[in-house]
């Protein structure tokens, strides 16, 4: 068991619970993360260390760093769907401090400012689309195996 | 297999401690390798604006493939999107390497190499002005001007500490009679050579030798940006030598040259930040205090707000650094106060005192600038290339009207040019807007357009220095 403090009161929480569930059990809402151990965690995350969890609130700055980071998932997702999945190659995505980049390779093209707008109305298409967006946990070999192989979903 | 071809994203999975969950986040058909953190859907996402795109190495590895960097901005609110856009706009406009070129103030050629600057005929101009303004106010303050070599020896840089301390900032050394030469990274041994060159008395003191000193420093290539980050630049150097209880006031005098100076380029708004002794230091504790209180105690005396950068300081001593803040809200580190207890140590520096025995004198670094090409980039984006009058490296540009009105224009020029103004006369075959246009986006302060009524009639440059005619 871990044992984790949240506003003032300390819980027992069994290893590898998301922290989604525990927020409902314990009547959060509205949070869409929390710090835990100097890291920001999802919804969806397995707690897997005891400390202090500190809720994350739209209000919070750290809510940023959490939907910037979807967001370069969102314009990966989009390259992909616009210049086709197997020849956007992605390197890495993360956030800077006021949005995001992902560093990415398209075979034979050459992406342009004047690309941008068109990679926007895409982005704002998935966004429409409303995906959830879900959380997977897996072996070393697993994880090579998805990234080699040619379709890209995560085969169950 | 390998069809997906995600070749870096495997190359990160290679390197993931074999300890730590691998995790991946999928969206409708899309699915990455992420750590997180993640909404719960790619619907709950705020606004976001594609910025701009740059090259990036695999890992920031030259030798490694070259991918493309997508920048984006987000926030939640469209207003605050919007007004962070409007700034990254206001940001753009100011950028300092597009004024550079239009305003012809400055180079940088790539056969010469990145980060060495080259300064054209108008930046020229503008600088001869800056650096007569500088050495003046420095000669009023009972600063001595000095001149000093760009190369010296190894033994020096040996003697001064920057071979074992500083030497992956440095040029290669070059050799020449079985001697081996380096390239200066700072001027300071030269200024101690200059102060050790004869027996100094405590009434010289404090000495104050000043100068421009061009310094050469190795950045990485990918750090160059325009006249802020380079690897050749002009330091507003000074070394102050002086006794111990002489600190307090110079400490003083020299913090508030610093800001009366900043203050005549029109900043007001002033950063500053006291370093403080780290937990790694030479001198003594007494020696760390008294600097610390004298520049704790100057900042106070001038009403500046401040922070204590606790444990900040160099192992050398402790400093004041200053920033200003400009047009749109950024602020730049331009002068630093820094003390330093190794050089006198190093270069057994020496005065003799009232009491006829040698003392070690106290010896301050500071930069009122930092250098001049940063300084000169923090103008350009201050200003956003509209010079204050005086710096202008063309404060005027007659037009005239017709090829008949260019005499006229060429007398009043000369009567301007005279006088110590910087004047142009715009004599091509273009329209007379046209001309106005290009004085414009040369950010000339003032355009003197003259046609038939000024041609004409008699007097009129008597009335010119009157004042009568030279509407802004």
């Amino acid at each position: 068991m871990l044992r984790v403090v949240l506003n003032g009161k300390e819980y027992e929480v069994e290893e590898g619970k998301r922290l989604g569930d525990f927020f409902k059990e314990v009547g959060i809402e509205g949070a869409l993360g929390a710090k835990l151990g100097g890291k920001i965690i999802d919804l969806q995350t397995p707690i897997r260390e005891s400390g202090e969890l500190v809720p994350i609130y739209k209000r919070d700055p750290e809510s940023l760093e959490i939907m910037r980071h979807s967001l370069s998932h969102i314009m990966a997702q989009a390259l992909k769907e616009i210049y086709g999945k197997e020849i956007v190659h992605l390197g890495v995505g993360p956030t800077t401090e006021e949005g995001f980049y992902y560093d990415v390779e398209v075979e034979g093209t050459r992406i342009r400012e004047e690309d941008l707008p068109k990679i926007e109305q895409k982005m704002k298409e998935i966004i429409e689309r409303n995906y959830p967006i879900l959380r997977r946990e897996l072996d070393r070999d697993s994880a090579v195996r998805l990234f080699e192989q040619s379709k890209g979903t995560l085969q169950a | 297999l390998n069809s997906l071809k995600e070749h870096y994203k495997l190359d990160i999975i290679r390197r993931i401690d074999p300890q730590d969950v691998i995790s991946v986040y999928e969206q409708g058909d899309f699915i990455d390798l992420c750590r997180g953190p993640h909404v719960p859907s790619t619907g709950m996402v705020g606004a976001f604006k594609l910025t701009h795109i740059a090259g990036a190495y695999w890992q920031g590895d030259p030798s490694k493939p070259m991918l493309q960097r997508i920048y984006g901005i987000a926030y939640w609110d469209t207003k605050e999107l919007e007004e962070r856009l409007k700034f990254y706009e206001e940001v753009k406009k100011r950028d300092h390497r597009k004024l550079g070129a239009e305003l012809e103030m400055f180079i940088i050629d790539e056969d010469i190499g990145g980060g060495l600057v080259l300064w054209l005929p108008k930046g020229g101009i503008y600088r001869k002005v800056l650096e007569d303004f500088w050495k003046e106010e420095h000669l009023k303050r009972g600063y001595q001007l000095v001149y000093t070599p760009h190369v010296g020896k190894a033994k020096l840089w040996q003697t001064s500490g920057h071979l074992e301390y500083y030497r992956q900032n440095m040029y290669p050394p070059m050799e020449m009679e079985q001697e081996e030469y380096f390239v200066k990274p700072m001027n300071c041994p030269f200024h101690v050579a200059i102060y050790k060159s004869k027996v100094r008395s405590y009434k010289e003191l404090p000495l104050k030798l000043a100068e421009l000193g061009t310094v050469y420093r190795y950045e990485l290539s990918g750090v160059l940006h325009g006249l802020m980050r380079v690897r050749g630049f002009t330091q507003d150097d000074a070394h102050i030598i002086c006794t111990p209880e002489q600190v307090e006031d110079v400490i003083l005098e020299t913090l508030d040259f610093a800001v009366q100076m900043l203050k005549t380029f029109g900043f007001e708004d002033f950063k500053v930040y006291i370093s403080t002794r780290p937990p790694l230091y030479i001198g003594s504790e007494e020696q760390w205090e008294k600097a610390e209180n004298a520049l704790k105690r100057a900042v106070e005396t001038l009403n500046l707000s401040y922070e204590i950068d606790e444990g900040g300081g160099a192992f050398y001593g402790p400093k004041i650094d200053v920033k200003i803040k400009d047009a749109i809200g950024r602020f730049w580190q331009c002068s630093t106060i820094q003390f330093d207890f190794n050089l006198p140590e190093r270069f057994d520096m020496e005065y003799v005192g009232p009491d006829n025995k040698r003392h070690r004198p106290y010896m301050i670094h500071r930069a009122i600038f930092g250098s001049i090409e940063r300084f000169t980039g923090v103008l350009l984006e201050h200003y956003a290339g509209l010079l204050p009058f005086w710096l202008a490296p063309v404060q005027a540009r007659v037009i005239p009207v017709s090829e008949k009105h260019i005499p006229y224009a060429t007398e009043l020029k000369n009567f301007l040019t005279e006088r110590h103004f910087r004047v142009e006369v715009d004599d091509r075959k273009e329209r007379l807007s046209a001309k106005i246009r290009t004085a414009e986006l040369q950010k000339v302060p003032y355009i003197l357009v003259v046609g038939d009524r000024e041609s004409r009639k008699q007097n009129r440059l008597r009335q010119v220095q009157k004042g009568r005619r030279f509407r802004n």
